[in-house]
Formats: C-alpha cells, structure tokens, sequence
C-alpha cells in the first residue's frame, strides 16, 4: 500500500511508513530522521506528505473518557469524526465543528484547526480544544491554554510540525436529535447570497452556499440553513453502500456535463425548500461518492481561499469571473461566510469574511488561474487553506501567514511535511 | 440464544478489541484478560465509553506456567458463566529468531498453542456442564500449509485448528447449544504484521473484528476463513505439490 493525498496531487506517493498502535510507544525511536504525523489522508494538498517517513494515527482510535452528563470527551488522535459523532450523537451531543469529511481524524481536525459550516457562532475546531498530549522528538508534552501555552496554540492549526498529538480532550455541544431541518433558499447572483447568507446566520444554524460558476455573470446558486431538529429521534436512516469505484482513467467532467448537471442541480434543489435530513447526510454530502476518482488519474486541485470581510463581495465576483475565464470545467464551487471568533491556533485558516472553495481539474489552464487569483487573495489580505493547497508559492504563504516564524521556532527538528518544506524554502 | 456476556483473552488484540466492539450494544457483560495492564485498561474504557454495560479486567499471562481457570474467574467477577468465550492472544514471531533457538520455539509454543488449548479444556468442562456455550479461537490461514517462512508458527496454530475439530465433533454429539468457532484470518494490519514487508492483501482488523462478530452472534460453528476467499486460497494451498511450494515465499 502507498500513501497519497486525497486529490492524488502533488503526485507524490508515501512508500515509508508506519502504523502508531498505543499512544505508550516513542515513535520517534528506532525511526526515519523526520516524521510526519498522518490522520486518514483526507487532506487534498501536501501538508499530509512526509519529507521522510509517515507515522499513521488512525489504529489510535480509543475513546478513553466521555462524560455523558458534561460532553466533555477524551479520544485518541486517529478516531474518525464519523465513528466519534456515531457514540456521541445517540448520548446527546455533537461535535461543535464538523467538516464535510466525515473520515477526517481528530489529529488531522487539530492540525488543520478545520472549520465546519457554523463558523459563524462556533469558530473553528481548536476553539474547543481544552487538552491535548503532544509526543515530541525530546518528550510528552501536557498542552492546555495555561500549560505550555505557546506550544497548544502552535498545535492547533500546526500542520503536524509541532509533534505527534496522541489524545486530545474537547468539549461537545448538545444536540436533541440525530436529525436535522434543512430549508433551501435560491440565490440568482452573489450579491442575494450575501444578502441571503448574513439574515440566515443564527446560533445553532449550519448555513453553506453552493454555486452554480459554470454560467457566466449570473453565479446563481443555493444557500441551505440546516438545524438540529428538537424532537428527540436518534434513529439511523437505512445504511447506503458507498459507491466504490475504481480510479477513473480520465476525468469524468466535461464543460457541458458540469453545465447540467449544475442546472439540473440548481432546478431541483430550489424546489426541495424543506426537507428533515440525518446529520450523516447534512455533514457529509460526499461521503457517498468516490468524489476524488472522478477527476481521473491526473487528479484535481481545489482553491479554498477566505478573503476578508470589507472586500468580500468585489473579490468573492472576481474569483468567481476569473474561473469561468478559465474555461474548465468547475463541478463544486461551495461558498461560506466565516464569523469573527477566534481561534487559538496561530496557523489557523479563517479570518473574519468569505470563503470559497473550487474543485479544478489538473490542466494548465487551471494552474494558470489560480496563479492569478492566489496573487489576488493575497493583495486582499485574504489566505489560501493549507489543507487544501498543492500550489501556492512560499512569498504568499509567508505573507498569508505571517505567524509561521513562531511555529518554526516550534517546530520539533524531526517533524517536516513536503507542504512545509515547499513554503518556507525561499 | 444472544449472547449477553463474553470472556474475552488476549483482549488487547487490535482484532479482539475490534470484534469486542462490535459486539457492543448486542452483548452487555465483557470480561477482558491481558498481559499488558495498562493497555488493557484503554481497551476496557473504550468499551465502556462506546455504550458496553459492564467491563471487567483480569490479568493473564499466557507464558506464566501456573494453570488458571480463567471461566471460572470471569464467572465470578460478572456472577455468571460466560455465553461465550474468544481466545485471541498470539505470537507472530520472526521465522530467523526461532528456527534454530529452542528457547524461543518454547515460548512460542506455549503462548500459542499450550496455554490456548489449556483454556480450551477448561471452558469446554464449564461449558459441557451447563450444556451450551459459544467457544471461538484465533487461529491463521497460515495452520493450513507449512511453509518454508514460518513454520514454526503454522505448527502452533495447526494444532489448535485439529483440536477444535475434535471438539466439535464431540459437542455436535452432546448439544447443539455446544459450538466450536475456528477463525482463520489471512494477512491483517495489526502490530503482530508490522514487521511484515509484504502481505498479500491485508485486511483492515475492523472488518475482520465485525465478521468475527457477526458469526459469534449467529453461532456459527465450523472453521471460518476471514475474509471468506482466504477459504479458495487455502484449498489451492493445501493441495499444491511440494515443488511448487519451493516457489511460495510470502
Ligand atoms: C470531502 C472533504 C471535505 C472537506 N471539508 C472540509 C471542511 O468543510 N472544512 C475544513 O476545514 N476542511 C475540510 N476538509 C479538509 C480536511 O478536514 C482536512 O484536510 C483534515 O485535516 C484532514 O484530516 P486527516 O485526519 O485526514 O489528516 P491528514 O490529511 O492525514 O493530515 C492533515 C494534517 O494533520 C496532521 N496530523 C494528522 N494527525 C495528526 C496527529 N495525530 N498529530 C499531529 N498532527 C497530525 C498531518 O501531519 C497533516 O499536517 C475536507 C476534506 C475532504 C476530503
Ligand atoms: N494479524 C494477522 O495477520 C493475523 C493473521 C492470522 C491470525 N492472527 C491471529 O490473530 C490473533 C490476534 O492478533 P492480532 O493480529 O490482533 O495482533 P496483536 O494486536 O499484536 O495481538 C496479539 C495479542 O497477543 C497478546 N499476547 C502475546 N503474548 C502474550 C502472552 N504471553 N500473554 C498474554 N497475551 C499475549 C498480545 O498482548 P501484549 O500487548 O501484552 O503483547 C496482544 O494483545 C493472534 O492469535 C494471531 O495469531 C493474526
């Protein structure tokens, strides 16, 4: 078995690699001279790719405490968000950041520090970190907000470069059913999304917007609001098998198939205004899919950048025209307004404004655009998502993520990942 | 007839605790025994915390030479005799380390094969005298076939293959509430594989845990190939003429 991200791109694959069994074991004996830790691979860039050796979490997989009357809960690194959700969700309690990977590890969810589609009130998945055991090449550290403070905020968000994390302890947030409301809200331009997307952003409400970007001008989609119902139902809808598929040759998605589907999409969407819809169904809209063979062997990029909140609508259009220039085809483009919370983490992604993501094929028409709307993002004050790059240069990452001194100044001597090695080489 | 309660030996296994939790929410009372404390203790609170009624630890070494009646311990930590019983502790050891160390192959072959079969005559005189009871044991694909790599270990777990065949027999003529499991797992990702270079399509110790599972709740008996085409493998396996079997080298 070889090791590669989930979008296949940078084409690089991870021959040298071990398993991390019990969180009693120094990995860092008897071991390659640097490492990186490996959650499930879910992110689409290369910050899961080692300079050396992986060592992959996911048989830490133990929920060592869970406090069904507190939601305080305990785990090791490796659990799966879907597996965790799966005990917590029929006690009552839900993740307080969920994103759209269900297969994603609590370490890979701490690493990236992810967001989930309520930002808005939640902030992002470090928020609600409290506790976390972190192996380093020269000991265990305890991290908390007062113990080794410095080194807990350069972990949240810390891309793995700060030492293997073994546990970590979080905080849920209730829930009273497993299932939730999901109200459909069309939007004819980007203008009404945002108009749409600020009246809709309430505590509780899980709000993201998809849009159509393969018609020009208009950029017309759907915002969705979904919530927690009240009623108490933890019932599990019948199983679906996920579609597995085997690598596709060549990408499936042509310019016109993109264009009907995205119409068909968009038709019969505006019409589902309603729907009761379980929470595996509402976080996870990919899981049933094999989305990343789709794009063939050649793989896919996605652009996720945020830019922030006073330039959002200009710059929100102009990405958006850039694409379409770009003439290929683009089948996911999701859109989502990141709130003022926080984060501890110094590396962490969001800032106060919106966000987009864009699946593009591998093709030089892509790279081209998103060498401009990088360079854009960048003279905005915005940021690109390290979980989701494979391209940028380092002269905008630095400048993105000015705090990058401070994690290398943290960074254990035996962790490197090719992403690192890529932005701070200048 | 469910099983509510199981004795678990060798419950740290990655493959022990994965069928374990797939027992979770069908079985109520755990009873797990290991030889490492404290990662049998993670492995208990992981049971505890995914929804198990209750867990209770016992600690068993399977080199120690005093005989003990683990059944009869675990009946009384829970105050009844275990439905069913999962033997799961093993030894996969580097062929080079134990080919010419008789030390070593004694060890081996008390952990594998004295100290399982000695459990198995205990629980198989608890259970004949209740007159129902699901016993299941570990054993390997690998029983099937000596091989030049490992032969040693194939020895060790062939022998518990053609005891439980026995005893099968016999509880077939004494009870149908009376039933043998012979788990027979092909290559799987565990600890015990990590120093392996090369597998032949390992499965993950999940699916292997909830097939286990699910044949336990079924009580099923017989010998069980996991995952299932292990069965054609081992068929073509057993079979092979000796020439051929110089070119076998996984
Ligand atoms: C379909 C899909 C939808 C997604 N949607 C979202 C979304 O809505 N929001 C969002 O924020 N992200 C999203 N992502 C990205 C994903 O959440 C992140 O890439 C996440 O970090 C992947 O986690 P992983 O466990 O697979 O880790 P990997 O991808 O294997 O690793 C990610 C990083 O975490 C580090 N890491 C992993 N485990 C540990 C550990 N134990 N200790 C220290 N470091 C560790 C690695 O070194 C690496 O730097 C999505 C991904 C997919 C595939
Ligand atoms: N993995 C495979 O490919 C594969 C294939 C076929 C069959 N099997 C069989 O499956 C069973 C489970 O193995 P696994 O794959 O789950 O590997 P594993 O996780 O390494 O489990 C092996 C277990 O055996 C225990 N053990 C070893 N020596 C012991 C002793 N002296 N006393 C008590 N316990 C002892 C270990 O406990 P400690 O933690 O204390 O060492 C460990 O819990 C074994 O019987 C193995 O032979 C495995």
């Amino acid at each position: 078995m070889r090791l590669e991200s989930w979008t296949s791109l940078p084409r690089s694959q991870v021959q040298d690699y071990r398993h991390y069994y019990w969180t009693d074991e120094d990995p860092f004996r008897n071991a390659g001279s640097t490492l990186l830790a490996r959650g499930n691979g879910q992110s689409y860039g290369d910050v899961c790719l080692p300079c050396q050796q992986a060592v992959v979490c996911t048989p830490l997989d133990r929920i060592l405490a869970f406090d069904r009357t507190s939601g305080r809960v305990r785990v090791e690194s490796g659990i799966k968000l879907s597996e965790l959700l799966a005990v917590t969700v029929p006690a009552g309690w839900t993740l307080p950041v969920i994103p759209g990977s269900g297969a994603v590890t609590v370490g890979g969810a701490i690493a990236n520090d992810v967001h989930g589609k309520n930002h808005h009130w939640a902030g992002t998945f470090g928020c609600w970190i409290e506790r976390i055991e972190l192996v380093r090449s020269d000991g265990r550290y305890l991290c908390t907000p007062e113990e080794h403070p410095e080194l807990f905020r350069a972990t949240i968000g810390g891309l793995g470069l700060t030492g293997i994390i073994t546990w970590a302890e979080l905080q849920l947030v209730r829930c009273s059913s497993a299932w939730l409301t999901v109200e459909r809200f069309p939007f004819a331009t980007l203008d009404e999304f945002f108009c749409l997307s600020e009246q809709v952003e309430e505590h509780g409400n899980y709000v993201v917007g998809w849009c159509d970007v393969s018609t020009p001008g208009k950029y017309r989609g759907i915002v969705s609001v979904a919530r927690f119902c009240d009623d108490g139902d933890f019932s599990t809808p019948p199983r679906h098998v996920p579609l597995s598929l085997p690598p596709m040759p060549v990408s499936v998605f042509t310019r016109t198939t993109v264009q009907l589907t995205s119409a068909l999409y968009y038709s019969t969407m505006r019409r589902r205004v309603r729907q009761r819809m379980h929470y595996t169904d509402v976080f996870f809209p990919l899981g049933r899919l094999p989305w990343n063979r789709l794009f063939g062997r050649r793989g896919f990029f996605q652009l996720h950048a945020v830019v922030p909140r006073a330039l959002e609508r200009e710059a929100t259009h102009a990405i958006c025209s850039r694409l379409w220039r770009a003439k290929v085809p683009l089948p996911l483009c999701v859109l989502k307004r990141f709130g003022a919370r926080p984060s501890p983490g110094l590396l962490s992604f969001p800032i106060e404004g919106t966000s987009i993501a864009v699946d593009l094929p591998n093709h030089s028409r892509s790279v081209q655009a998103l060498d401009e709307i990088i360079t854009m993002v960048a003279s905005v004050g915005g940021r690109i998502y390290p979980a989701k790059d494979a391209h940028m240069a380092s002269h905008h990452f630095q400048q993105m993520f000015p705090q990058w001194h401070q994690v290398e100044r943290l960074r254990d001597p035996r962790c490197c990942s090719q992403f690192w090695r890529r932005v701070t080489s200048s | 007839m469910p099983i509510d309660s199981v004795l678990i030996v060798g419950a740290t296994s990655a493959i022990a605790h994965e069928t374990a939790r797939a027992l979770v929410g069908r079985t109520s009372h755990f009873v797990l025994a290991a030889r490492n404390a404290e990662h049998l203790a993670v492995v208990a609170a992981d049971l505890r915390n995914r929804g198990a009624k209750t867990v209770h630890t016992l600690h068993y070494d399977a080199e120690s030479h005093v005989q003990r009646d683990l059944l009869a311990e675990a009946a009384d930590s829970i105050g009844t005799l275990p439905d069913a019983v999962l033997i799961a502790h093993g030894v996969l050891p580097r062929h080079e380390e134990v080919v010419h160390d008789s030390n070593a192959a004694r060890s081996v072959l008390q952990i594998n094969t004295v100290s399982v079969l000695a459990l198995c005559t205990d629980v198989s005189r608890h259970f004949e005298q209740r007159g129902s009871g699901l016993l299941a044991v570990i054993s390997s694909v690998a029983a099937d076939r000596g091989r030049m790599q490992n032969y040693l270990y194939s020895a060790s777990k062939a022998a518990l293959d053609v005891y439980l065949d026995g005893l099968r027999l016999r509880w077939k003529t004494l009870s149908p509430a009376l039933r043998v499991l012979t788990i027979k797992p092909g290559y799987v990702r565990t600890p015990m594989t990590a120093h392996l270079e090369h597998m032949i399509l390992p499965a993950s110790p999940d699916s292997v845990g909830r097939r286990i599972a699910r044949a336990m709740l079924r009580r099923k008996g017989g010998r069980m190939y996991v995952p299932w085409w292990w069965a054609l493998v081992a068929a073509v396996l057993r079979r092979l003429p000796e020439p051929f079997m110089l070119l076998v080298r996984q």
